[in-house]
């Protein structure tokens, strides 16, 4: 549970700085874009970044950006990209030199084919009157046209793209792209909508992805840092143990309280027994013992083997056993002279019991029981026990299987009766 | 099945394990003991021939009402099969839903029949089937309405044994004469 909760509060963290990291960046563009405003054109605007579901049609290279008539310009070169909302051209010697024209300013356009005497081919493209407001290279300007001169030519491709996307208006679907070009698009048109499910969709997509991300490098580095503590609390213990003149008793003892709620002081690792998987087993069978036995022997003598896997990795903290070596450390207890014994009942469900709590003496005590009640479940023994409910089951049917009970199988469920029939 | 008087059932009609088929073997051996004295029991008192497996299922025989507890289709199967095993019941045809109850065995009612016979002079008389199990004369006996098929079993077994001689079997007057 606190894994979770802490897991979930990084994450959040994670987040929030994230957030706090982009509203930088977007102040930071802003600034950027004032900087820039010395230039001609009015209708292109300054890049801001799109929407992300914004898709790239069309992409041109060594595009050069001229208005109405005039042969000169500050945008010479770059790479134009068409979208379905705008064209985003980029200087090809600053690519963060980025310009905007949306396609909602555009009113009709017109394809010239590259002649001997121009630089390339050409798109002429007449825009609107500008809106009020808008952002862009200059705030006012004479022409209502803009050249966009493709010197590598290209421009069939980009022209019929261009037209079509055009055409499609889907900016009045779905939000600008550009939210300083004044396009139609308002802002309570951003979220209704199919598009607007569909956009926030992706944006949780992208969010969730971030989050992901973020958390699992958090997780592998508390593994690491994990690893670390181990090695730091083995380290103080070793220290500990070494210098026990130097340090008073006091401190000694308090040393050890403390690494001691850490779990087990000095859990015992494979990589200590490299090589040697049955003396790693019978020191792993040792401590389980120390762990378990004062519990088994409190509560019904028995423990199934989820029980003591779950017990023994709590108990360490850290290091924590696979279910095979728990297993294996739990025959390896016959060999180590434990007083626990790893015994398979007949339907394959494995416990770990005292040695002292042999078969007969259970059933004995099972036949006890049920003669006791008259009838009983599998559940009353448990109770009555402090046993799992599959123990005080197994019990049972091992009852039974010596003839001692016989079973009672109804709608009400299964119940034992003392077994009349051999009498 | 109408009931003369009142059937005394054992004690393990009224032990809840006796309804479910027991999972250890010893156990279940005794149970199964216990069922087919049950069955022949029940049989013998009600003078019951033989049944029908889907009638015997839903009967009070398998159900004990009272304890609200009931032998499941397979375990009624297990009885059966049992009694099959210790030629107690006998399936009549093939889809085995119906059987025989001898609570008594063929040849011990080919017994009784002829000792009948003996006693009231009927050696060497021709006698018709339904006199034997139907007529006046056997009103106080114990084979009185025995079935057909039962009584030819029993009377087979006597003519094996050349104390019988089966006459007219199959036609109009079957008869039977003891010799």
């Amino acid at each position: 549970m606190t894994e979770e909760a802490s897991f979930s509060f990084w994450s959040h963290c994670a987040a929030a700085v994230k957030c706090v990291i982009f509203q930088y960046l977007a102040i930071s563009f802003d600034i950027d874009s004032y900087l820039f405003q010395k230039t001609q054109m009015n209708r292109l605007t300054w890049y801001t970044p799109g929407e992300s579901t914004e898709e790239l049609l069309c992409q041109a290279g060594h595009v050069g950006i001229y208005e109405g008539d005039l042969k000169q310009t500050q945008f010479e070169q770059g790479t134009a990209s068409l979208t379905m909302q705008r064209i985003i051209w980029a200087d090809s010697s600053d690519p963060d030199r980025r310009l905007v024209l949306h396609h909602s300013l555009v009113i009709s356009m017109e394809k010239h084919h590259k002649s001997m005497f121009s630089k390339g081919g050409k798109v002429v493209v007449r825009l609107e009157k500008p809106k009020p407001g808008s952002v862009g290279p200059v705030n006012s300007s004479q022409y209502d046209t803009i050249r966009l001169v493709f010197r590598h030519g290209g421009e069939d491709d980009f022209f019929k793209k261009y037209e079509d996307a055009v055409r499609r208006k889907t900016w009045q679907r779905s939000s600008s792209g550009s939210s300083s070009s004044g396009s139609r698009a308002s802002s309570n048109l951003r979220s209704v909508g199919i598009s607007g499910i569909e956009r926030r969709l992706a944006e949780n997509h992208q969010k969730t992805h971030e989050t992901i991300t973020q958390a699992f490098d958090d997780m592998s580095k508390l593994m690491e840092t994990a690893r670390e503590m181990v090695a730091i609390s083995k380290s103080i213990s070793e220290k500990v143990r070494s210098r026990k003149g130097e340090i008073s008793e006091d401190e000694t003892v308090q040393f050890k309280s403390y690494l001691l709620s850490l779990g087990v002081s000095d859990p015992v690792t494979k990589s200590t027994f490299v090589g040697s998987d049955s003396e790693y087993f019978q020191s792993l069978a040792k401590e389980i013992t120390d762990v378990l036995y004062q519990h088994i022997k409190e509560n019904g003598g028995m423990c199934a083997l989820p029980e003591v896997y779950c017990r023994i990795n709590r108990a360490r903290g850290m290091e924590l056993l696979s279910p095979e070596d728990v297993m294996n450390a739990c025959g390896a207890l016959s060999r180590i002279n434990s007083p626990l014994e790893l015994h398979r009942f007949p339907s394959g469900v494995l416990v770990v019991q005292l040695k002292s709590a042999s078969m007969e003496s259970t059933v004995a005590q099972t036949l006890e029981f049920v003669s006791k009640l008259e009838r009983a479940s599998a559940n009353e023994l448990a109770e009555s026990l402090g046993i799992t409910v599959i123990l005080a089951r197994e019990r049972l049917l091992a009852a039974e299987e010596s003839g001692l009970i016989c079973r009672d199988d109804s709608i009400e469920g299964l119940l034992f009766y003392p077994n009349r029939f051999l009498d | 099945m109408a009931t003369t008087s009142a059937f005394k059932w054992p004690w393990q009609y009224d032990f809840p394990p006796f309804f479910t088929i027991q999972k250890s073997l010893n156990t279940k051996d005794k149970q199964l003991e216990a069922w087919a004295r049950l069955v022949i029991d029940y049989a013998q008192h009600n003078k019951i021939y033989s049944l029908d497996i889907a009638e015997a299922t839903t009967s009070e025989l398998f159900n004990n009402q009272k304890l609200n507890r009931r032998l499941s289709t397979d375990g009624v199967n297990t009885v059966l099969q049992y009694l099959e095993q210790k030629k107690l019941i006998e399936f009549t045809d093939n889809g085995r839903t119906r059987f025989h109850i001898f609570w008594r065995r063929p040849d011990v009612w080919a017994n009784m029949i002829y000792q009948w016979a003996v006693e009231n002079a009927f050696l060497n008389t021709p006698l018709t089937l339904y006199e034997i199990t139907h007529g006046d004369d056997t009103t106080n006996e114990s084979f009185h309405n025995l079935e057909r098929e039962i009584l030819m079993k029993a009377l087979t077994c006597l003519e094996d044994q050349r104390r019988a001689q089966l006459m007219n079997i199959g036609g109009d007057n079957e008869g039977v004469k003891f010799v």
